[in-house]
């Protein structure tokens, strides 16, 4: 199902810190496959929203990337959340958390 | 599809920037390891190309997404930037050039530390809204094509006629100019602010063009732009014209000269901080010490912010380089260190030594530069007093007294040469301590000296070119100087003469304030200044 742009901006970047926190160093395509699965196929993201708002990530300083051998022997640009990128990950969660219990009161939905 | 064209194709419509070519690989590699996942699946490879193609989508909109996601702020900003600016400085301006247009009673001491205060506030919230703006990161993420005109118009309205017309002011006025011309003081306002604008174009280059063609396009749904595009001009452009105005140097002309009104910023910023220090017992020399070494501690932290993010470059990471303090330092390092000496362009036809040169650098080192830069007649210069000691049988001959104020006094003497001699400071309490004939207390002439014009010694003559404007000026207001002066009045001179012997000559106006020979007739000691009431230099000669 297509989001809409006005309920996804919120949630793209914590959903990229999240993926990060739980995999620790991760690339591009590994990333969007991991959402994929970790959503059970709820989103989807397109490579050219997800790797503009990896580079966003990183000039704020919330993620770090280097180049490394994947197991395919081939180099590829891992990303990894940094301390201030888990900081700011524990907050966003927080926030979240209570956004969803409000949420869920105006669903009547139990989750 | 074949990759190549696929990639082609999103590669001429990305916008160029940091992040562009990285993008481009990092896609690369994504289709690449799409397509291995499904050849290991059981795909031939052409299909398992074609799919992962497919999957990508448009590369068109691939790019749009990716300029989409990219692109920098609003371009409002950009308007609010040179109009805040332009606003913010209007009242610093005027109250410089006329102080009763803020205050219109007679200032008393307190109002004048409230106006200090009001100035100082006043430059802080406007600088620090500016570099606010330049540092906001979301301003400068949008990518560029270089090749538009659009952007190239903008810069070359906003900054080639001013250019222009300040060297050929500076032709046209040559030599009769009342401000110490400066083509430094230009690259100071120019290189910073180009550079600025350069990265700026870099950046947000793609949101003006769009602008534009929106405006080309759609000027009858859109009409906004019509009115946004000349406020911005208007913003950025005129309010700095208009300001710059009354400071161009004599010109036929009225057009103005920016590299004058930023001079005129930076002496308000000075201003606002010696309004705080001064009536805190401050001398003139510790707060000018306090000045720099605070600007020098900004460039410190400047260079500090931008080696980081070099370090990051390095590291091969994306990096934001910090434009505002790029542009702090650009600024900073020539006003601290290279700005030129105001020091006026005399040649000199006999052996001369420049003293209060030489204090002034034995104070202010390694701030010297800084120090002559806004020495500059409003009211943070050092000016001159020099007697002899003719006045005091007990002073060796040949010595002399110079008077710094506010300062020092210091005594030239034991002169071998104009490059060789004792320059001492001199001490109040212990000459008058230890020597009964202090030379400060009993060489200085009284103060009823007569308010008259320079009398010159037997033997010198001095030539001024009577129709430089300096000099007219001075004429005109000579009758009652001679009346109200409470000191010996200077005397035009750009051409001094002993025995008809040039001793120097200069192109630029300048007054000679006193003139003291040793009584050995051999050494002379000269106070000059470029205004008839400020003796801002002093030099030693050999006769």
């Amino acid at each position: 199902m297509a989001f809409s742009k006005e309920i996804m901006k919120g949630s793209t970047e914590f959903i990229v810190l999240k993926v990060l926190d739980e995999l620790g160093q991760v690339y591009g395509y590994q990333m969007i496959k991991a959402i994929e699965e970790m959503s059970s196929d709820i989103f989807k993201f397109q490579e050219s929203t997800l790797y503009p708002l990896l580079y966003r990530l990183e000039s704020k300083g919330l993620v770090e990337s280097e180049i490394r051998k994947a197991p395919s022997g081939k180099e590829r640009r891992y990303y990894a959340l940094s301390a201030k990128g888990k900081k700011i990950l524990n907050e966003k969660n927080k926030e979240m958390e209570m956004y969803l219990k409000g949420m869920k009161k105006f669903l009547h939905l139990s989750i | 599809m074949n990759l190549k064209d696929f990639f082609g194709k999103i590669k001429t419509k990305l916008q160029k920037n940091d992040y562009s070519e990285r993008f481009l690989q990092e896609l690369k590699d994504h289709a690449e390891d799409a397509t291995q996942e499904k050849i290991f699946k059981g795909n031939s490879p052409k299909a398992a190309r074609a799919t992962t193609l497919k999957n990508l989508g448009d590369p068109e909109k691939i790019a749009k997404n990716y300029n989409v996601m990219t692109h920098g702020g609003s371009l409002f900003i950009m308007y609010l930037e040179g109009l805040l600016f332009g606003i913010l400085s209007i009242p610093l301006y005027l109250n410089s050039q006329n102080f009763a247009f803020l205050f219109p009673i007679e200032p008393f001491e307190i109002v004048e530390k409230i106006i200090g205060y009001l100035v100082l506030a006043l430059v802080i919230i406007g600088g620090s809204y500016i570099l606010y703006s330049f540092a906001f990161s979301r301003y400068f993420v949008a990518g560029a094509n270089r090749r538009s005109p659009y952007w190239l118009a903008y810069l070359a309205v906003l900054f080639a006629p001013p250019l222009i017309m300040y060297f050929v002011t500076l032709g046209l006025n040559w030599g009769r100019s009342p401000f110490a011309v400066n083509p430094l003081m230009t690259l100071m306002y120019f290189v910073p602010t180009l550079t600025m604008a350069f990265i700026t174009y870099q950046r947000n280059h793609q949101g003006i063009v769009t602008m534009a063609e929106r405006s080309i396009s759609k000027i009858s749904k859109n009409k906004k732009w019509i009115i946004i595009l000349p406020i911005y001009f208007l913003a950025a452009s005129l309010i700095k014209f208009l300001l710059a105005s009354e400071v161009s140097i004599n010109s036929p002309l009225t057009i103005p000269l920016i590299p004058l009104y930023v001079f005129e910023f930076f002496i308000q910023i000075l201003g606002g901080l010696f309004f705080i220090m001064a009536p805190n017992q401050l001398s003139l020399i510790g707060s000018y010490w306090i000045i720099a070494l605070l600007l020098s501690l900004l460039s410190l932290l400047a260079l500090l912010k931008i080696g980081q993010a070099y370090h990051q470059k390095y590291q091969g990471k994306a990096v934001q380089w910090p434009l505002a303090p790029l542009c702090f330092l650009g600024l900073t390092i020539p006003l601290l260190f290279f700005a030129p000496l105001r020091e006026t362009a005399i040649h000199w036809n006999v052996p001369a030594e420049n003293i209060s040169a030489r204090i002034e650098k034995a104070e202010s080192w390694p701030f010297y530069h800084f120090v002559q830069y806004n020495d500059s007649d409003h009211g943070f210069e050092f000016s001159y007093g020099i007697f002899t000691s003719s006045f005091n049988s007990a002073i060796a001959k040949n010595d002399f007294i110079i008077e710094q104020t506010p300062g020092d006094s210091f005594s030239l003497s034991n002169i071998k040469t104009v490059k060789s001699y004792d320059l001492k400071k001199l001490s109040e309490e212990s000459d008058k301590k230890n020597s009964p004939s202090s030379p400060l207390f009993q060489t200085k002439p009284a103060a009823t000296q007569p308010k008259a014009m320079l009398k010159l010694p037997n033997h010198f003559s001095c030539q001024a070119d009577e129709q430089n404007p300096a000099y007219r000026a001075f004429k005109k207001d000579s009758d009652h100087l001679a009346s109200e002066a409470t000191a010996q009045i200077a005397i035009p001179c750009q051409q001094l003469t002993y025995d008809q012997k040039l001793i120097y000559s200069t192109q630029e106006p300048l007054f000679l304030h006193n003139l003291l020979l040793s009584q050995d007739q051999k050494w002379a000691l000269l106070t000059l200044g470029q205004s008839w009431f400020n003796p801002k230099e002093v030099y030693f000669v050999e006769l």
